[in-house]
């Protein structure tokens, strides 16, 4: 091919076009190619590079590869749960501290160690505020809980007794011997 | 893009992406840590993502971590076993002769694809192993539709030149 020639440049474009799949060769061309030896080299040999490369093996990714992302992608999916989560552990944090207050107070009143006339008046707005909190965190223990179920539903996560490993006991010499001993 | 969209692209285009990112970076390791990396990465960025393009979006990220990891270090060849090649190709293949044929070729393409720049590399393998459209190609890496025609052009002059020198083909 003469790289200096109008027609095996106009081949060559030509050869690249049909490789590329948006045109046939045209007529001219296939008469160029039908005399000049390089260009019909090039289209041939670019054709077998072609076929070669299609040809190549695609590497499928492996399955524990895939596994990795879904556990990756359901992790990051727990992250918008996890201020409700909070505000759970929150709830019953305040909960516990509310009961925790409650009985002291009632302690310290039995005791006498408390003033009797505040004593009614806190008693009662502490016991309210026990039952606001607890209420409260019943509910977002609720949501939590539904939210949990729903992630397992949809295989975003796994159950967790799937995780807890079950180890039977193995027998114990010892405990074998002390048996024995305790028969005799 | 919602999560069962997320679910449907990602099983749909994670073997392309792995096997353009194991072509380009020659390393299986680092090729299954760059297909990860691309899927979660459209996960965390799925409300901004339509499913008619993820597969673009994938193959772009994909494409732009592989080209990072290749700037960092030295390409580290990885390749398949003469025998794993033919095998993989024995059901394209006709007979013993076409076999051998076929497995030569093949080793003879992949040497000749790493002597590329991984800027036509990426062009070849996009265009000529994973048939993509050239608008995508392009958007995927980054450059005009006639910039890009005249990089795989001169690609494939170079790999056929290759191909001669190494004798593969008549």
């Amino acid at each position: 091919m003469d790289a200096g020639s109008g027609a095996c440049a106009r081949a060559r474009a030509s050869i690249h076009a049909w490789l590329d799949g948006e045109a046939s060769v045209p007529t001219s061309v296939e008469e160029h190619l039908a005399s000049c030896v390089s260009c019909r080299a090039l289209r041939d040999e670019l054709g077998i590079v072609q076929r070669a490369l299609r040809s190549l093996p695609h590497e499928p990714m492996p399955a524990a590869a895939l596994d990795e992302v879904w556990r990756r992608t359901s992790r990051a999916s727990e992250r918008p749960a996890s201020p409700q989560r909070r505000a759970g552990l929150d709830w019953r944090v305040l909960a516990a501290a509310a009961v925790l207050a409650l009985a002291l107070l009632g302690g310290l009143r039995e005791r006498g160690l408390a003033p009797a006339a505040a004593d009614e008046e806190e008693l009662a707005r502490a016991a309210a505020e026990a039952r606001l909190v607890l209420s409260l965190s019943a509910g977002a223990i609720r949501r939590t809980e539904r939210a949990a179920v729903h992630q397992v539903l949809l295989g975003q996560v796994g159950p967790a007794l799937e995780r807890v490993p079950i180890d039977f006991p193995s027998e114990d010499p010892r405990r074998r011997r002390g048996d024995r001993g305790d028969h005799v | 893009m919602d999560v069962a969209g997320f679910e449907r692209a990602a099983r749909e285009h994670k073997d392309r992406v792995h096997a353009y990112a194991f072509q380009l970076l020659r390393d299986r390791a680092e090729a299954q840590d760059v297909s990860q990396e691309a899927l979660v990465r459209l996960w965390q960025n799925r409300e901004r993502v339509d499913a008619l393009t993820a597969r673009a979006w994938l193959v772009r990220t994909a494409h732009n971590l592989c080209i990072d990891r290749i700037r960092r270090r030295r390409v580290r060849s990885e390749v398949a076993d003469g025998d794993e090649v033919v095998a993989l190709l024995g059901s394209k293949a006709a007979g013993p002769d076409g076999l051998a044929a076929a497995g030569e070729a093949c080793q003879g393409i992949r040497r000749a694809l790493d002597e590329l720049s991984e800027r036509d590399r990426a062009v070849v393998l996009l265009r000529e192993v994973h048939g993509l459209p050239y608008d995508e190609i392009a958007a995927i890496v980054g450059v005009p539709l006639g910039t890009l025609k005249a990089r795989l052009h001169r690609a494939r002059e170079r790999l056929r030149g290759l191909l001669v020198e190494a004798g593969v083909t008549p």
